[in-house]
This record gives structure tokens, C-alpha cells and sequence, in this order.
């Protein structure tokens, strides 16, 4: 059900991701005021400072949001379609696969798009292993594929480790950074923009299916939910936003596991109000998180993976802590 | 010639090795209320979860309205037969009130928005549930019984044509037990609807139904109005043990002798 406190909810979630971005755009080692940042993203001066705003700041920003949005989606579906509170966008192993495609091309020397490219193709690589084996009649059951997945990764994880250990240093410290998740080589156009509002309004056209897919299989069905067409898609859009959010920016951890839970104890269950508010505060969340990784130890950066599990664990201890004592 | 509202053609199921009913043949009219007997295991919920569409069926067919049922969208389904699971709908951290909402899911006109017709209805059924107090409660903090009449709250909002009860009475006490009957039996009455109950209460079944199915163990059935096959013949031959009846034709009570 949607209640005025949903609503307020949402647009304090807008406000926090605004917010966020312009936190974001301010932070750097170039002291910029709102006006300064405000005139750069309106203007087109060439003053060095705007040119900072323009091309550094504000791309990395975005992708730290679209990043974000994605893994909120991804971990929001996931949760609902395994029934399982630890599923997160990661489950299914493609951030393994991923992972493994980012490695080998950092290991063979090669650059920037190398990596994403990596990245893709290993992402998808390990879509098609885990649904090509968890497969029985065209039909996919929830165990079959989390326990797919889960050996899955576990496969990757080895292979990661080979790399790991059969590289020079200098090579380990990038593997390292994309492992953690890392927002300082990331590229985002208006394909993963189109992605993540296709996403979103997706999952707001099949969020009342949701409601009752949460209750059970076969509850849904008896309520005309078809189950089966729906899963498939669900599958099929999770893994599609966790290989890109992978893509742009490796695997950056916990957001997609932490943010729907904390959303739901905040109270917005009804996933009409659920998905579009995990995208929105898993995007903020990981904009953020990157404004702090890139300016707290500066002029070293750490990878935002890292920060989001540290501002992350605290934040959901001390809200679960609440609710349970409500 | 007109449509039975349900019919089963030589409907046979079977759970993996095991077979349950054969060529089971039945007609369900409207303004009739069937109850569906037999042991434990014999298969009544597996029969009802088939005519819900939610199971395959080994062999046979199944026509709502005329129609082939697996011709039929989940949709059309579930704006014509609603299911009552004997479990319950489970306790997800849920309102009452989005649980009975839940009820109006095949119905919904909008994407996002909840009309105002949908909430009245789903606030009708809590107050013949006698739930309308509690609309606000958390469906983990409700009691068992409380949590049935839940049920059957959304299944009222679903306002199918044909009910499908399996084990109504769970949890219910004997009060809530034969108001919530008598109200569904007065629905179905009232708008020409009908329902399918399995149950284990020969006598409940007794004082709500009109017809009856009782299952056998070989796998055979015998169905038609609700004196010819309640005799204690009938009821012992289902149930593998001595049943005895009592009382007279306006009231008669079985018991295991």
C-alpha cells in the first residue's frame, strides 16, 4: 500500500541524490564553490576549474549513480525471486565472470576498454553457464540456480586467485582496485543511462506482480501472476543490470545486498515504492561513498568498495538495531 | 446448451509414482456448494491445486464455463476461480490490509494506483471476517485463527465465480467455524456462484454442502447429493474404519464407532 509516508520517503530520496551528486561535484583537490559548480555545468568556459567540474567530476558522478541505481534493482529482484534475504545482485556468480574477463585483460597489459570489454564479456559468459546448467525443461527453479551460481563463483574465485598470484605487483594493485569496486577509470554513456531508466520504469510496470510473486509460487499463480514468464524476465533483468554495473565500475560490494533491506525496515515494502527508492538511495549511497574514497586519504584514492562497506555496516547495524527494539 | 460452470472430463492425477484419482468425471453448477472428502493423502488438495490451474493433470480435461482450462491465461483464471491454500498465505512482513489487497491482483485497472473500488472491497471483507479492526496489524502478530479469516478475506476480495476451500476450518473455532461457512455458502447463493471445499469434517461438510464427492482409496469416487452419500457405507469404505451416524433426517452427526 502507498501511504503519504511513502511519498515523503521518495522525495526525500530525491532530494538526498540531488544533494548527493552536488556534494559530490564540490569534492576534489580544486576548491569549487555551488556557484562556480552551478556556472560549469550551465557554461561552457574553459577556465581549468570548470573544465574539472565539466569533464572529470561530473562523469565520474554519474556513473557512480547509475552504478548504484543498478545494483538496488539488481538486489531488490534478486531477494524476491530466491525468497532469500543474503541474495544480493552478485549471487548468481557474475561478478565472478565478470571479474575473471577484467583480470585477464589487465594481466595481458591491455587498457581502459580492454578491461570493460573483459568485464562484459566474462559478466555474460557467466550468465550462460550458470542458466545453461541450472536448466531442466526449460524451467529454472530458485535452488537449482543459487546453487549454480554459488559453484559458480566458486570456480571464478580460483581462477581470480591464479591471476592474483601469478601477477607482477604492479598489475596486482589494479586487480585489486577492480576487485573492491572502483569508480577511477569508469566511462558511463547513454546506453547505461537508457538502462537504468528502462529498469526502473520495467520494474515500476511489474512491481504489483512483485507484491505477490513475495508471497510464494504458487500464491501467485492462484492470483494470476504467470509465474514462470515472470521469473525468466526477472532473472533475465538482474543479471543484465549487475553485468553492466560490474561493467562500469567492478564489483562494488554490499550496496545491493544492504539497500533493499534497509528500505524495507524503513517501511517500503510494497515494491511500487520499493524498487524506484533502491535505486535512488543505492545510487546517492554509492555517489557518496566515491565523493569520500576519492578525497579522504587525497591525493590517494581508495576504492569505493571499501567505502561503502564502512560507512554501510554501521548505518544498517544502527537501523536494524532500531527497528528491533520498536 | 449451457455451460456447467466446472466440469471435469476423465480427470485422473497423480503425485510422481504415485496415483491418486482416475477418471474422475464431475459437474459443478452454480448455487452449489460441494464438499470433497476421503483420507488423509488421497488427494484433495492435489485435485484442487489442478482445477486452480496451479498443477498439471496426469490425463483428462478440465473445462471452466466451456472453456479448456490450460486454454486460459493465469488472468482470466484467477478472475474466475479463487483458492483458499490450507496453509495460509504465508507471513511476509505484511499489513493486513495489503494482504486482502493482494485479493484484488487480477482485477487491477492501473500499474501503480489503487482505485478506490478495489480498497472498499478489500475493507468489505475484512469486516465480514471481523478483521476491520485490525487493517493496520502486521500479519506476523496475528493469531492462527486470525490468519485464516485473513485468507479468507482475500479470497473474498478476489470475488471469483467458483471457491475453491481447502480445509476451511483450520484453526477456526467452532463459532468462527460455521459463521465463516455460512457466510461463503450465502455468497455463493446470493450471486450465483459456487464453491469446492475439502475437508476433514465429515460434519461440517455435512451442514454446509449440498453435494459431495468422497474420495476412495482405489482411487474411484463417489459423488452426488449430499443424503445419498452420506451413509455410513459410504463413509467407512472411504475412510478404512467403522463410521456411525446419529440423530434423524433433519440433523445427523457421524462419529468413528
Amino acid at each position: 500500500m502507498i501511504g503519504s509516508r511513502h511519498l515523503i520517503l521518495l522525495g526525500l530520496l530525491v532530494a538526498l541524490a540531488l544533494g548527493s551528486v552536488l556534494l559530490s561535484l564540490l569534492s576534489g583537490s580544486i576548491e569549487l564553490g555551488v556557484f562556480e559548480v552551478v556556472r560549469a555545468l550551465t557554461g561552457s568556459s574553459t577556465e581549468l576549474g570548470e573544465q574539472v567540474v565539466r569533464e572529470i567530476r561530473l562523469p565520474r558522478t554519474l556513473a557512480a549513480f547509475v552504478t548504484g541505481g543498478l545494483l538496488g534493482l539488481a538486489g531488490v529482484i534478486m531477494q524476491v525471486l530466491l525468497r532469500n534475504p543474503l541474495a544480493d545482485p552478485y549471487i548468481l556468480g557474475i561478478s565472478g565472470g565478470a571479474a575473471v574477463g577484467a583480470l585477464s585483460a589487465i594481466l595481458l597489459g591491455l587498457g581502459g576498454l580492454w578491461v570493460t570489454n573483459g568485464a562484459l564479456g566474462g559478466a555474460l559468459l557467466s550468465i550462460l553457464l550458470v542458466f545453461g546448467i541450472a536448466n531442466k525443461f526449460g524451467q529454472w527453479s530458485a535452488t537449482r540456480l543459487l546453487l549454480t551460481g554459488v559453484v559458480i563463483s566458486a570456480g571464478w574465485g580460483a581462477v581470480i586467485n591464479v591471476l592474483l598470484t601469478t601477477s607482477t605487483a604492479n598489475n596486482v594493485q589494479s586487480m585489486l582496485f577492480w576487485l573492491m569496486g572502483d569508480l577511477s577509470q569508469s566511462q558511463v554513456g547513454a546506453p547505461h543511462y537508457l538502462l537504468l531508466l528502462a529498469g526502473v520504469l520495467g520494474c515500476l510496470w511489474i512491481s504489483r506482480a512483485l507484491n505477490v510473486l513475495a508471497h510464494g509460487d504458487l500464491v501467485a499463480m492462484s492470483l494470476g501472476v504467470d509465474v514462470g514468464r515472470l521469473r525468466i524476465g526477472l532473472f533475465l533483468g538482474a543479471s543484465v543490470f549487475t553485468a553492466s554495473a560490474v561493467t562500469i565500475a567492478g564489483s562494488v560490494g554490499f550496496v545491493g545486498l544492504v539497500i533493499p533491506h534497509l528500505l524495507r525496515m524503513l517501511g517500503a515494502r510494497d515494491h511500487r515504492i520499493l524498487l524506484p527508492a533502491a535505486m535512488l538511495l543505492a545510487g546517492s549511497f554509492l555517489v557518496i561513498a566515491d565523493s569520500l574514497a576519492r578525497t579522504v586519504v587525497a591525493p590517494q584514492q581508495l576504492p569505493v568498495g571499501v567505502v561503502t562497506a564502512i560507512i554501510g555496516v554501521p548505518s544498517f547495524v544502527l537501523i536494524l538495531r532500531r527497528t528491533l527494539s520498536r | 446448451m449451457t455451460h456447467s460452470l466446472l466440469e471435469l472430463r476423465e480427470v485422473s492425477l497423480a503425485i510422481g509414482q504415485q496415483q491418486l484419482c482416475r477418471e474422475l468425471s464431475l459437474r459443478i453448477e452454480p448455487n452449489q456448494c460441494w464438499g470433497l472428502l476421503g483420507k488423509n493423502g488421497i488427494g484433495k488438495t492435489t485435485l484442487l491445486h489442478s482445477l486452480a490451474g496451479i498443477r498439471p493433470l496426469q490425463s483428462g480435461r478440465v473445462l471452466l464455463q466451456g472453456q479448456a482450462l490450460s486454454g486460459l491465461s493465469r488472468r482470466q483464471l484467477a478472475l474466475r476461480i479463487g483458492l483458499l491454500f490450507q496453509e495460509g498465505i504465508d507471513s511476509m512482513p505484511a499489513s493486513v490490509l495489503e494482504t486482502v489487497m493482494l485479493g484484488r491482483h487480477p482485477h487491477l485497472q492501473s500499474v501503480l494506483l489503487d482505485s478506490a473500488e478495489d480498497l472498499a472491497l478489500a475493507e468489505d471483507a475484512l469486516r465480514l471476517v471481523q478483521l476491520d479492526g485490525l487493517a493496520e496489524r502486521q500479519v506476523g502478530t496475528l493469531s492462527g485463527g486470525e490468519r485464516q479469516r485473513l485468507s479468507l478475506a482475500t479470497l473474498l476480495a478476489q470475488e471469483p465465480q467458483l471457491y475453491l476451500l481447502d480445509e476451511p476450518s483450520n484453526h477456526l473455532d467452532v463459532s468462527f467455524q460455521v459463521r465463516m461457512l455460512d457466510l461463503l455458502t450465502a455468497r455463493v447463493r446470493s450471486q450465483s456462484r459456487a464453491m469446492l471445499m475439502a475437508t476433514h469434517d465429515i460434519n461440517l461438510a455435512a451442514r454446509c454442502c449440498d453435494h459431495l464427492v468422497l474420495m476412495l482409496p482405489d482411487g474411484s469416487t463417489i459423488q452426488g447429493g449430499r443424503d445419498e452419500v452420506l451413509s455410513q457405507e459410504n463413509l467407512s469404505a472411504a475412510y478404512g474404519c467403522s463410521i456411525k451416524a446419529l440423530g434423524d433426517e433433519r440433523m445427523r452427526l457421524f462419529y468413528p464407532a
